[in-house]
């Protein structure tokens, strides 16, 4: 018995062994949990009941220099349809006419939007897509028609909204606006992201039940920043005359790709830009920004550069005469052509400029500088041809202009640079020193962006920066843009020339791929282009037009491909500002036209009561005499008064109508 | 609850006024406008106008 009894007290020690050692693990538990793991829970436990709300801030828009939006972030809609709700009677009563108003708006026929809601229903579709991408004035109108407009749960209408950038203007110098996404930060809304983008701001919430979250506070932990809006210096009408005219000639033409920029002289104000490259199937579109970042080899428009060059280091003058010879020349055992078969024989410096002779401008630099050629590029370089502009705007090309050490030279170096080969400038670049010529011999740098405003507030206003204040003297400025006024009058240019508006500028006709000569005669290559500014005396804007590889049987000289933008842009700005023409007094006074105006100030100033004569008035005497009796004047034929319809001396009834025949 | 109904209506008239921005500055537009009136035969002057300034010599 005392064994059994032992043998039971030992298992209830053994029990209560157990549940002491259990109380004591959940007690460190507790502990643990409290103390050492406690920050860590509580902090959990917040992250799960309450959290940050972000914010976001609106983007800033980017406007033209006129106020007009060019991108800006908008609401767009989705629509679809679930189509297993709307209930059977309103459906087959207002389908027919849902399906139409589709149709008129969507595209598409009555009967295939209609079969096609009803298949959805069908299949108990409660998804169907309509259509995306829906402005807020069409998602107004979508949600008016039929069924859409007994709202989501009775008319199965479903609209989703997102936020995207939109361009009002479409896809006009898209590549120069730019956009800041996963493609990258191109163009302006890349370069001044920072001001565009605001400031986000943020909420506390707390949940209140499955994924329902309400605000902690009134107030917001931090409001949001709205972005800052961009100014730019685009001109909307500018641009598109450019853009349309650019693509005209580039369809015409056949042409791989081009660029138009319009520049205000004294101020750097890129008025247009429009670049616009050939896709597979020969539509075009902003590709890439062609102005900024494509260096190539300039052609003759290189030539301004050199006889500038030439004139700085006075060793020739607009006069100096260079013979030209037939039109083929050889140097250091490679033959320069000019363009015209026989040449163009002796000419002045000025000449060889106007007629763009390749062998006027070798001969006019090597005989010059031969012995001295780092003379000549340094006072191209003085001039910042090889230097970068330093746009905000990402992707500049980098100029190259070879010395007498730099891996390019060559004996053919020299005469190669004078007429544009062997060295590389972006159209920009090129833009920017015709610009200073324009600008009396300022080099101002390209301006895209104004003014950066937040709402109406000026936040910050952009000066235009000069790169140098004299690239050259001024008496070469005044022979350069003498000449240059003269390729339009008489040079490669004349085609261009209009008696009623003056532009200066050079024409450029350069080979492009050529690396394969043989290979280029086959299938000849060039990029043709027009640089100048307008009018040519107190220039306003300059211009440069680059079009590459135009189809050569339709034709490739600068003056025929690229001439026409130019001058589409310049009369544009030239019809677009009134001319005002004064004139002295001439009125011419006759005794005739005072008899006739004292006559007339005798009938009118007489009260009628009655119905007055007249017949033999001229119409534009009797009409307002007639209003003036409160009588409503109708009358047909042309001359004087020959018939009235309410004779002389009837009383007259206000508001009556007298109808005169004139004859 | 206020707020949101306010934001939401901001967002809304926002795109109603981009939207009919967009629309209204495409149809100025210079190369639409030239389209519009080709039909009936208008086209671009290809002079500037004038303003006729009458200097008058006081009386």
């Amino acid at each position: 018995m005392a064994v059994a009894q032992k043998n039971i007290t030992n298992r209830l020690y053994f029990v209560f062994g157990f549940i002491a050692i259990l109380f004591i693990a959940v007690l460190v538990s507790v502990v643990n949990i409290q103390f050492r793991d406690g920050e860590r829970y509580r902090e959990l436990s917040k992250q799960l009941t309450v959290r940050n709300d972000t914010i976001f801030a609106n983007r800033g828009s980017v406007f033209s220099s006129d106020g007009s939006l060019l991108a800006t972030s908008m609401s767009q809609y989705e629509i679809r349809m679930d189509a297993y709700t709307v209930k059977s009677e309103v459906f087959e009563k207002n389908i027919r006419g849902l399906a139409s108003e589709l149709s008129k708006m969507l595209g598409n026929s009555t009967s295939h939007w209609e079969t096609r809601i009803k298949k959805a229903r069908n299949k108990k579709n409660r998804y169907l897509f309509i259509a995306r991408r829906l402005g807020y004035n069409d998602y107004m109108k979508i949600k008016s028609f039929p069924i859409f407009n007994l709202g989501m749960y009775k008319g199965g209408f479903i609209a989703e909204q997102s936020t995207v950038r939109a361009h009002p203007l479409g896809k006009v110098a898209e590549r120069t606006i730019g956009y800041d996404n996963y493609r990258g930060l191109v163009g302006v809304e890349g370069a001044y992201k920072d001001y565009l983008k605001g400031e986000y701001g943020w909420r506390k919430k707390q949940k209140i039940a499955k994924g329902q979250w309400k605000p902690i506070n009134d107030n917001n932990e931090k409001e949001p920043v709205d972005g800052k809006d961009i100014i730019t210096t685009i001109d909307v009408n500018i641009q598109d005359i450019a853009h349309h005219s650019l693509l005209r000639q580039l369809e015409y033409y056949s042409a791989d790709h081009g660029c138009v920029v319009v520049m205000e002289a004294k101020t750097g104000d890129v008025k247009a830009i429009s670049n616009l490259g050939r896709t597979s199937d020969g539509k075009y579109f902003e590709k890439r920004n062609y102005a900024v970042y494509e260096s190539q080899e300039p052609g003759s428009a290189f030539k301004l550069m050199a006889l500038v060059a030439a004139l700085e280091a006075k060793v020739i003058d607009t006069s100096t005469m260079v013979d030209t010879g037939k039109g083929r020349y050889r140097m250091y055992g490679r033959y320069i052509n000019d363009s015209k078969r026989g040449g163009y024989g002796e000419i002045s410096a000025a000449r060889a400029l106007e007629v763009s002779s390749n062998i006027g401008f070798a001969r006019l630099v090597d005989e010059n500088f031969k012995n001295k050629p780092e003379k000549f590029i340094g006072i191209l370089n003085r001039m910042h041809l090889n230097s970068k502009l330093g746009l905000p705007i990402k992707g500049e090309g980098a100029p190259v202009i070879p010395g007498p050490k730099h891996s390019l030279w060559s004996k053919n170096a020299l005469p190669s640079i004078s007429y544009g080969y062997n060295l590389k400038l972006t159209p920009l670049q090129t833009l920017t020193f015709y610009n200073a010529i324009a600008n009396n011999g300022k080099m101002v740098k390209p301006k895209f962006v104004k003014e950066i405003k937040s709402r109406d507030k000026s936040i910050e206003f952009f000066e235009t920066e000069v790169i140098d204040d004299k690239i050259c003297s001024e008496a070469t400025v005044k022979k350069v843009r003498e000449v240059l006024k003269n390729v339009v009058k008489r040079g490669t240019a004349k085609k261009l020339y209009s008696e009623n508006f003056s532009m200066a500028g050079k024409t450029g006709t350069a080979r492009t791929e050529y690396g394969n000569y043989e290979e280029w005669l086959k299938d000849k290559r060039y990029v043709s282009s027009f640089t100048g500014y307008f009018p040519a005396e107190n220039p306003k804007y300059s211009c440069m037009v680059v079009i590459h590889k135009p189809h050569v049987q339709k034709g490739f000289y600068g003056a025929d491909v690229s001439g026409p933008v130019f001058k589409d842009i310049a009369q544009k700005i030239y019809t677009s500002n009134h001319v005002v023409n004064s004139i002295n007094n001439v009125t011419p006074i006759s005794d005739e036209i005072k008899r006739n105006f004292n006559s007339f100030n005798v009938i009118s100033e007489k009260e009628f009561n009655s119905i007055p004569n007249v017949k033999g008035m001229a119409l534009m005497d009797a009409i307002p005499f007639l209003e003036n009796l409160d009588l409503k004047v109708e009358y047909s034929g042309n001359g004087k008064v020959k018939k009235q319809s309410i004779s002389v001396g009837e009383k007259i009834k206000k508001g009556a109508v007298i109808k005169l025949t004139l004859g | 609850m206020e707020v949101a109904r306010l934001n939401k209506e901001i967002k809304e008239l926002r795109a109603e006024f981009v939207d009919t921005r967009s629309i209204s500055m495409k149809m100025k537009l210079e190369s639409t406008v030239k389209k519009n009136v080709e039909v009936v035969g208008l086209k671009p002057s290809e002079t500037p106008p004038q303003v006729i300034k009458v200097i008058s010599k006081k009386r």
